[in-house]
């Protein structure tokens, strides 16, 4: 089909936009990273730096610097939190997933575990604090982890449930006809199968963690256990706001989820299902 | 009971909540048999095997396999092994891995494994392919593979669900042969579910004709073909179906005196001498008449029965090759008749057609149980 001028003007003028759109703040903080002090302060405001400036980067990734310490404990201690939960949730979640899918486990249950996570944190906050207060296991990465982990179960088991729903069920009748049993089945036939699925999982669940806030700063209280959330609050939060460091450490936080997105993406592609069932 | 039959079921009733999928089914079936369950869709013929495989838990009655009671048993127990349909492979294992996956299961040595699952792939004609993936192999690779997977546990019985389905026209012929091939060199015993009547025919030593969940009638293929025991499976087996025309019949004089009409609202006269007479009374009746195709042929057809000719105008003609079939109007159907290839008949003809009543079934006209 050929477009004419105008179209494809149009086209490319929404494609703009939406590129705009969506990269131009991740953009800008990456410019911030880099700006002068006075070039981000300066009204108008300065879009492209008067100068290229990576001494924040240098500074965060100093032990021995102040900023720096904060910045990579918190970053050990998202790694840390972040992919405990994921691999703690993940190794509950398919197991339950494949249940609920498979051994017609009631779906009131299912609906009950998502129901907890559609109410508010802050409902939770209460409870749990006086609760891991009393443990003394306030400001610990491992409360976290249980945290986050439970937060995480619900939409992990559901999202894998409804991927394994779609897995032919012969295939998984075909190992049991051979004399497999269940948690063989699971491992040698239905999690090669589901890998794709096992990866995006993961891939959000890591996300969800990454990023949470709310339940880090109340539970945290110093480097041993702060999360990355917590500690961009922090450099928010002393006498002077310098907007370059906020937005260095902003860059550097989501470099571990782009990593890890990208060591993902050759897992999250279909078609590993291909040749097993018709032609 | 049970001891001289690979597979014995007995009242078996299987429902899905209010539906009656099967109704009180009994089978008996000796080693070394190609019992093939054939039916139109949605009669059961699936769900009995599941029942037999164990992945559909019964509603009531027995399945014995191999002389043990299996009704409750989980299927790695049953001593059975399964081709599917959409043949199932595992498709992150090689070929080998596949064939050799139930005896990885059962911790077989892997020397011994290994040598097994080379003398199926031989067998199998697979050797070559043992190192690919599912996803490389074409259609009937994977099914040889899928039957390769089941042979090489050497089981009490195999169940096949429709196998052949999947393949196209040319290839179903090949591996139809191949699996009756493999039936005769192993003496396996198989239950084989298909809907194509072809099949049924050209595999089975017996078949089990089921509808709605009911078992029509076990026979032999001849006895199947030759003596349905009812219109049903009449209809069903053989291809073109047997001719069921409506007429009426009365014994006289120690033979049977049928009379079809035509749509020219002339009656056509046959004699059937050889039938046991005792069937039909003297009393007039309307009965249905089924003759196979082959049994109306034209008069240049070599048959040794001179049979009983009458004029007969054909509808249609369709040549098939080593055949000429004709499409007649009689007794209220549109019958067809098998012609000789070298017949030069046009539609709107009217031609003579021997009847040969040698093999004539007669059913009753509301049950379309045979008389």
């Amino acid at each position: 089909m050929r477009r004419s001028l105008l179209q494809s003007v149009l086209l490319y003028a929404c494609v703009v936009l939406v590129a705009l759109f969506t990269a131009g703040p991740l953009l800008w903080l990456v410019t911030m990273s880099i700006s002068a002090p006075t070039d981000l302060t300066e009204v108008p405001l300065r879009w492209i730096p008067s100068e290229v400036d990576f001494s924040r980067y240098q500074t965060l990734l100093d032990l021995n610097d102040g900023s720096g310490e904060r910045f990579l404990s918190a970053l050990r201690n998202s790694i840390l939190t972040a992919g405990g939960a994921t691999l703690l949730a993940l190794l509950l979640a398919v197991p339950a997933a494949y249940s609920f899918s498979r051994r017609n486990a009631s779906m009131v249950l299912l609906f009950a575990f998502l129901a907890t996570i559609m109410m508010p944190p802050i409902t939770y906050i209460l409870p749990l604090y006086s609760t891991f207060s009393s443990l003394g296991m306030l400001n610990k990465t491992l409360t976290l982890i249980v945290v986050y982990t439970a937060m995480l179960l619900p939409f992990a088991t559901w999202l894998m449930k409804s991927n394994i729903d779609v897995l032919p069920i012969e295939v998984e009748q075909a190992a049991f006809m051979e004399g497999a049993s269940t948690a063989y089945t699971i491992r040698e036939v239905v999690l090669p199968l589901a890998l794709p699925a096992i990866a995006a999982t993961a891939m959000l669940s890591f996300l969800v963690a990454w990023d949470e806030f709310f339940y880090a700063l109340i539970f945290t209280n110093d480097l041993s256990a702060k999360t990355l959330p917590v500690a961009i609050a922090d450099f928010s939060a002393g006498r002077v706001t310098d907007y370059g460091v906020i937005a260095t450490v902003g860059v550097m936080a989501t470099l571990p989820p782009a990593i890890l997105a990208i060591c993902f993406q050759k897992f999250i592609v279909s078609g590993l299902v291909a040749g097993s069932v018709k032609g | 009971m049970s001891d001289q039959h690979i597979l014995s079921i007995n009242n078996l009733q299987k429902l899905y909540g209010e539906t009656h999928v099967l109704k009180d089914i009994n089978i008996a079936m000796d080693k070394g048999e190609f019992l093939v369950l054939v039916g139109p869709s949605g009669c059961g013929k699936s769900t009995l095997l599941s029942c037999i495989s164990g992945l559909t838990e019964i509603s009531s009655g027995s399945i014995h396999i191999a002389g043990k009671d299996r009704t409750h048993c989980e299927p790695a127990d049953r001593d059975i092994a399964m081709v599917f349909q959409s043949y199932a492979l595992f498709p992150n294992m090689s070929v080998e891995r596949n064939i050799g996956f139930g005896l990885e299961v059962r911790k077989v040595p892997e020397a011994i494994r290994k040598q097994k699952v080379a003398e199926v792939a031989e067998l199998l004609k697979i050797g070559h392919l043992l190192h690919r993936r599912p996803a490389e192999l074409s259609g009937g690779q994977r099914q040889r593979v899928a039957m390769g997977r089941a042979l090489v546990r050497d089981p009490a019985l195999f169940l096949f669900d429709e196998p052949l389905s999947n393949l196209d026209a040319k290839l179903r012929v090949t591996m139809r042969t191949e699996i009756k091939r493999i039936h005769q060199t192993t003496g396996a015993s198989i239950v084989y579910v298909t809907h194509d009547q072809i099949e049924a025919m050209t595999l089975a030593t017996r078949i089990v004709v089921l509808r709605d969940g009911i078992i029509q009638q076990i026979g032999t293929p001849q006895e199947i073909y030759n003596t349905p025991v009812n219109a049903f499976v009449a209809d069903f087996m053989g291809s073109p179906s047997m001719n069921l025309m409506r007429g009426t019949a009365v014994r006289q004089d120690g033979k049977i005196r049928l009379s079809i009409p035509t749509p020219g609202g002339s009656v056509l006269e046959l004699e059937d001498m050889r039938t046991d007479s005792s069937a039909i009374s003297e009393e007039k009746r309307d009965i249905l008449i089924g003759l196979r195709p082959e049994a109306m042929t034209d008069t240049l057809s070599g048959s040794r029965d001179p049979g009983q000719i009458a004029d007969c105008i054909l509808d249609v003609v369709e040549p098939a090759g080593a055949d000429t079939y004709a499409v007649i109007n009689l007794g209220g159907t549109e019958t067809i008749a098998r012609l000789s290839a070298d017949a030069n008949v046009q539609a709107g003809q009217t031609v003579p057609i021997r009847f040969d009543l040698s093999k004539v079934s007669y059913f009753d006209v509301d049950s379309g149980a045979r008389l």
